[in-house]
């Protein structure tokens, strides 16, 4: 019942608001569309294992979407959640973020720290040498964020001798 | 030859913004069956605990 609450709390909103793009983006197919989204699970086939197993971690997994396997499916679903259209603080106030670690990263030249960032934002691999991730707002464009290393001590010393 | 040249600009485009609507669908297709399909489970889930 928890479990229900919480996924309707974090996600109902968005679900509205990507119904309403969908019967924008195409009038005539919205019902045959939005069918297609409805799965109709057979209960029978839900044995009291299964479920156990399905609730564990529920809300931190799938709700939260802190597992690599639901991550994505989160990420689209706040990325149409009304409430942090334009408010990327609200979604990380709101535990939706991403940890990311350059712990054992080749390009992080020895350097470990951890930074956090809203959820929603989709993270790539840098492609430049000393460019470790690229991460930016679905939503916003102009908004991203880019976890740079380079050994500026070395350039220095070099310069006073 | 700019007649062509325009075409072949205009088809990009209109083939451009067909593609990203495609993808908005797709994007929005997975993300609420994601949601239906847990909302169903739990469903069961509730029911089964109930009887």
């Amino acid at each position: 019942m928890i479990n229900k609450m919480n996924l309707t709390i974090a996600h109902k909103s968005s679900v509205d608001s990507m119904k309403k793009v969908l019967y924008t983006l195409s009038k005539e197919k919205y019902q045959v569309l939005e069918s297609l989204t409805k799965q109709i699970i057979n209960c029978d086939l839900i044995s009291n294992e299964l479920s156990k197993d399905y609730l564990k971690n529920f809300t931190n997994d799938k709700v939260k979407g802190n597992h690599d396997i639901y991550n994505e499916f989160v990420q689209i679903l706040l990325k149409y959640n009304p409430k942090y259209l334009n408010n990327n603080t609200k979604e990380f106030m709101d535990d939706f973020r991403t940890k990311y670690s350059t712990k054992n990263h080749p390009k992080s030249k020895g350097l470990n720290y951890t930074i956090s960032f809203p959820k929603s934002w989709i993270v790539k691999e840098g492609e430049r040498p000393n460019i470790i991730i690229n991460a930016h707002d679905q939503r916003n464009q102009n908004i991203s964020l880019v976890l740079m290393t380079k050994e500026f001590m070395t350039k220095r010393v070099n310069l006073m001798q | 030859m700019i007649k062509h040249l325009l075409n072949i600009i205009l088809l990009i485009l209109f083939s451009s913004k067909g593609f990203s609507q495609y993808n908005e669908q797709l994007e929005i297709g997975k993300a609420l069956s994601y949601y239906y399909g847990m909302e169903n489970s739990l469903d069961c889930i509730i029911k089964i605990i109930l009887i």
